[in-house]
């Protein structure tokens, strides 16, 4: 490969973009062969998955922000471009927003939402629904989605906006704005996610709930994104910039990032389950029942296999992460495992009659088009480094150099 | 794998070795560089701190203490997991809670605990036993101020065990490390 | 001469230390090697300790004396004299037991962690917070320990072959919790000892007496600083800390499942692992600045614990303390989301319920007081910093007392509800495991080096070796971390050790 070739998809011909979001547009379309029901389902699947990597950018960038560690500057250009496609995937949510006050489908008591249909939520048609109401109800719902894009798309746009300036100024005053912007941001962040993730996901079972959800998401979509950046810092590792700047130190960081969250990844979905199964109470473990029954237990045992296990193991070893291919191949896995985990966690939901599930790649697939083709026009219109200083820490460049 | 670097002295009365004390690590760092590429495999630096590069300096490597840490875990888990399985289904199969003997989600916390606590005791006890350890009297301790290596000095030790080794040679060459401050003798034997 | 005790400048006290008017130093005063290890090292060798440690260790000691007179009491008449019956059949002991095993989570994380993150700062408060794991864990294990009520055949709870066929029941939480604190004190144990190992042999060479020569002798194990040694220790310290990591999160876990894995609303929540575990690090950090704070003052240790460090383990209180309030708005919030009757109860009852001052005491003491450590002023302040982390003592205590009793009292059957009172015993058994944590405290304090020596001269290495290569890392900006006096110890000549030559 050419040393001196630019990395990204920056500079990409009109026409490249125009093919990315034309093949995203049809695809996302195909679920239609099913009807209009499994469309909606498909491409709120499509949409949730790669939101996931959106909001994962937006949480690491407040993260990074924070800690200000090295790692998170040569990175830090990517996790930009993922949050300015906030705006575009917010457009994108208003066909799921739409669902709540279309009619009926044929057949079907509602579209996503259970609890959008005013009479299933009746105090005698469901008491618990009619108990939730003032929470779960098509108006509330829509307000808060709203409130939550605004905070996020307004937080993002501040931080951005403060680092692309302070690579022109040299400002180091914009840093400590940032940092002091970014502690109470990421307060904010976790609490209208957890919220955002109740209203968006767990109310497609409307009568299961769990406190550990948010976390769960926050965890899920932080390795998603660290998984996400790694292979493209691995894939450029030898174009420029990035190859002036992926060193053993980057790559150990990344690498241990990933081998951190795929632990605490474990950890709280094990927690959740063991909780759930052993407590065995009805209206709980129908969530798990669901999931490993005969359809999706070979699905479960594959994201426990290769969501934890392997990656683990893979990571263990200092080698994965001296070498910019085999980290760029357990990045690749941890992606393709965020995939069917979150297929595992979404498409349940769905009660399907039969496990049909090439219409959720479809739109899968069609979503990412247009997801990565923002992300690229995104990534095209900056440098793909900033420069500002990493926080100093005392001697722990030295020992990473020594190291 | 240890290297060959690693001679035991010849035991009886006789020399262990010749020392040099520096104060600094740098000093120390660059005489010992200077001593092996002057030949000498035999040695080793007795300091206060871990110095950083040190190991590198002298070409020492030991990868055993990973494997049998590693060792430990797998031994843990899979132990530990043994344990409840022959226990709680085979041994004394009991209904609890209408769950199934095997409950296998109920047996991960205690086979975790078991996975870390032979992993933890392979590194402690690993660690000691590559060091050979517990050996209150090492032949070094016989050299003077040896003592100042864990406060405030800086050692190198040239083993009389090395090939190139010769009382008068070595001490002539080590007298003419930069930045060192006394070269001695270290007796061999263990008191 | 062997010791000496260094003068102190006391933190802002270097001049052109290109900090921005803060302390920002991990390290202050003038010190060289030699003058660290003296100031540390005569802790345990020869200064006196302060009129202060020995009527605290006294008072200490009487306070064991009542431990132990209330044990013997409930070994003759049975738990019964706890007021924990029907339906509380967990109360102060078992909050107890969780309020100890919590702070004893700091130590061990905080050691570990911040070993495998790299951070310099940790090196002054490891020790110190290493042992007080340990010794929270003992006074921890003593609750369940008695609450069997025939603590002489704890052992059954060990799965050991037996001609009663007699095996533990792996599908409870419980003993679970064995195996997890068991394994929590054997690590902690070991990792607390091998890092000690080289300040034993330093203890050693720089003793006096034959007897402490020969005692921090057998306990160094004739280490003698070898560079092989060196990096076959630093494997082991390293993965140990990797390992140990994991395992304090999942021993906080594990006395989570003890309560979440049970059906009883306010223990069954999924949220209680990771919420569990961040109350342990909030409690244990408070712990650390509730101890620390006064050690600090008392043995003069401004330069080696500086202001640079409380501004950290306040954030690090901060976080977690934030975590922790999102535990209790989850539970708030999903307990009304659940549409479960006993769901919905339970925030009642937590809310409007006979122990609703308990509630409002925990939002208060967890929830609002920390957020002061938000404004920069009061994390640099010591006064605050000893308030907040009294407030958050209290708090995590409030915090299982919500969890155990007010669950307990008030579940499914109102016919069989009830009110918890603790008895008197019940509070001497607490008052007497303070006693016991703070008498070993003082022992640890006069008999063992309470600041990693080692890790301080490196440290010390680093700052001074980064400035003699003119800032030459990567970060131009580190200004601060080092300064003129630093390097003025690194003068070869005159060392306050020359003249120890032979000794």
């Amino acid at each position: 490969m050419n040393r001196t070739e630019p990395a990204s998809g920056a500079g990409q011909s009109r026409s490249y973009y125009a093919a990315l979001l034309f093949a995203g547009v049809v695809a996302l379309l195909v679920p239609l062969l099913l009807g209009a029901r499994q469309f909606f389902q498909s491409y709120f699947f499509g949409w949730i998955f790669w939101f996931m990597l959106t909001l994962g950018c937006f949480g690491l960038t407040l993260l990074h922000h924070i800690v200000r560690g090295s790692w998170g500057l040569v990175v830090l250009r990517l996790f930009e471009a993922g949050n300015r496609t906030l705006p575009f995937m917010a457009v994108l949510f208003l066909p799921i927003a739409a669902t709540l006050f279309l009619p009926h489908p044929t057949g079907a008591e509602y579209w996503l939402y259970e609890w959008a249909n005013p009479e299933l939520v009746t105090a005698e048609a469901d008491p618990m629904l009619h108990h939730k109401a003032p929470y779960l109800n098509p108006t509330g719902w829509v307000v808060r989605s709203v409130i939550y894009f605004a905070l996020w798309i307004a937080m993002a746009a501040y931080l951005n906006r403060s680092s692309l300036r302070q690579d022109q100024t040299g400002d180091i005053e914009e840093q400590h704005k940032r940092t002091n912007f970014a502690a109470p941001g990421l307060v904010i962040f976790i609490i209208s996610m957890t919220f955002a993730v109740t209203d968006w996901v767990m109310s497609l079972e409307p009568h299961w709930f769990s406190t550990i959800y948010g976390f769960w998401f926050l965890v899920g979509g932080g390795l998603f994104t660290l998984a996400f950046v790694s292979v493209l810092t691995m894939a450029w590792s030898d174009r420029r910039p990035f190859s002036d700047v992926v060193n053993p130190g980057l790559m150990r960081d990344l690498g241990n990032l990933m081998f951190v969250f795929t632990m605490l990844w474990a950890y709280i979905s094990l927690s959740q389950f063991l909780i759930i199964w052993s407590a065995n109470l009805p209206e709980e473990v129908v969530y798990y029942q669901k999931r490993l029954d005969d359809n999706w237990r070979f699905l479960g045992a594959f994201n426990v296999a290769f969501q934890f296990f392997v990656p683990f193991l893979l990571l263990l070893s200092g080698r994965t992460k001296r070498t910019p291919r085999y980290l760029l191949l357990v990045a690749s896995l941890i992606l393709l495992v965020r995939l069917t985990d979150m297929v595992w966690i979404v498409i349940p939901a769905f009660h399907r009659e039969a496990l049909n599930l090439w219409t959720d790649l479809a739109a899968l697939a069609g979503m990412g088009a247009l997801w990565l083709a923002i992300f690229s026009f995104q990534l095209g219109k900056y440098p793909l480094l900033a420069r500002h200083e990493p926080r100093p820490a005392e001697g722990a460049q030295e020992a990473l150099e020594h190291a | 794998m240890a290297t060959a670097t690693h001679v035991e002295a010849p035991s009886g009365p006789g020399l262990y070795g010749m020392i040099a004390e520096f104060d600094d690590s740098e000093a120390l760092l660059a005489a010992v560089r200077r001593t092996r590429e002057e030949g000498y495999r035999n040695m080793d630096a007795y300091t206060p701190f871990p110095v950083h590069g040190m190991a590198e300096a002298l070409e020492f490597e030991d990868n055993r203490l990973p494997w049998l840490i590693f060792l430990g875990g797998l031994g843990g888990a899979a132990g530990g997991y043994a344990l409840q399985y022959y226990i709680n289904v085979i041994d004394l199969p009991l209904n609890i809670g209408g769950k199934p003997l095997h409950a296998w989600p109920n047996f991960i916390p205690a086979t975790f605990e078991t996975t870390i606590l032979l992993a933890s005791f392979a590194a402690v006890f690993g660690m000691l036993f590559l060091n050979g350890f517990p050996r209150p009297h090492h032949p070094i301790f016989n050299a003077k101020r040896i003592e100042l290596a864990s406060q405030d000095k800086f050692f190198l030790c040239v083993e009389a065990g090395d090939p190139r080794f010769d009382a008068r040679g070595t001490r002539l060459f080590l007298e003419r490390l930069p930045g060192v401050r006394h070269v001695s003798e270290v007796e061999d034997g263990d008191d | 001469m062997a010791t000496q005790i260094t003068k102190t400048n006391g933190h802002g006290g270097v001049p052109g230390d290109g900090s921005d008017g803060q302390p920002e130093r991990f390290l202050e005063g003038n010190h060289t090697y030699q003058t660290l290890g003296d100031k540390i090292g005569a802790i345990v060798l020869t200064q006196k300790p302060p009129r202060v440690w020995f009527i605290v260790a006294a008072l200490a000691f009487l306070l064991v004396n009542v431990l132990l007179a209330t044990i013997t009491y409930l070994l003759f008449k049975g738990v019964g004299l706890w007021g924990i019956n029907v339906p509380s059949g967990w109360g102060m002991d078992i909050i107890n037991f969780v309020w100890w095993i919590g702070i004893g989570h700091a130590g061990t994380l905080i050691s570990a962690i911040l070993l495998l993150l790299r951070q310099q700062w940790r090196n002054s408060i490891n020790r110190f917070a290493e042992a007080m794991t340990i010794f929270a864990v003992v006074c921890a294990g003593l609750y369940p320990l008695l609450h069997t009520g025939r603590p002489w055949l704890a052992y059954w709870m060990f799965p050991y072959p037996n001609w009663l066929a007699l095996w533990p029941q792996f599908r409870s939480p419980l003993i679970w919790d064995v195996f997890a604190v068991s394994t929590y004190m054997t690590v902690s144990l070991l990792f607390w000892f091998i890092g000690m190992i080289p300040d034993f042999a330093t203890l050693r060479d720089r003793a006096r007496s034959r007897f402490a020569q020969i005692a921090y002798g057998a306990v160094a194990m004739g280490w003698n600083g070898s560079a092989k040694n060196w990096h076959r220790y630093e494997t082991a310290y390293l993965i140990l800390a990797g390992l140990s990591t994991p395992l304090v999160l999942s021993v906080h876990s594990i006395v989570s499942f003890d309560f979440a894995v049970a059906v009883i609303p306010g223990f069954h929540a999924t949220i209680f692992p990771p919420y569990f575990v961040a109350g342990a690090v909030f409690a244990g950090f408070a712990m650390v600045l509730t101890l620390g704070l006064p050690i600090r003052h008392l043995y003069n240790l401004k330069d080696l614990i500086t202001a640079r460090h409380l501004d950290w383990m306040a954030k690090v209180m901060l976080t977690t303390g934030l975590i922790v309030f999102y535990g209790y708005l989850t539970e708030l919030f999903y307990g009304w989301y659940s549409a479960n009757v006993y769901e919905v109860a339970l925030v009642q009852n937590r809310l409007f319920g006979p122990y609703k001052w308990v509630y409002y005491a925990l939002l208060f003491c967890n929830g609002f007081v920390p957020q002061i450590l938000w404004l920069q002023k009061a994390r640099y302040n010591i006064a605050i910093l000893f308030t907040v982390s009294m407030f958050i003592n209290v708090g995590m205590w409030l915090e299982r007392y919500v969890i155990i009793p007010v669950s307990l009292s008030r579940d499914y059957l109102p016919s069989s509800w009830g009110y918890y009172t603790p008895t008197v015993f019940d509070w001497s058994m607490f008052i007497g495991t303070m006693g016991l944590f703070t008498l070993l405290m003082a022992l640890f304090m006069k008999f063992l080096p309470a600041i990693n020596i080692f890790e301080m001269k490196d440290l010390l290495h680093r700052m001074t070796h980064s400035h003699k290569n003119g800032h030459g890392h990567a970060n131009g900006t580190d200004g601060h971390v080092t300064g003129e006096p630093l390097q003025s110890g690194f003068l070869p000549e005159g060392t306050p050790s020359a003249d120890r030559n032979g000794g």
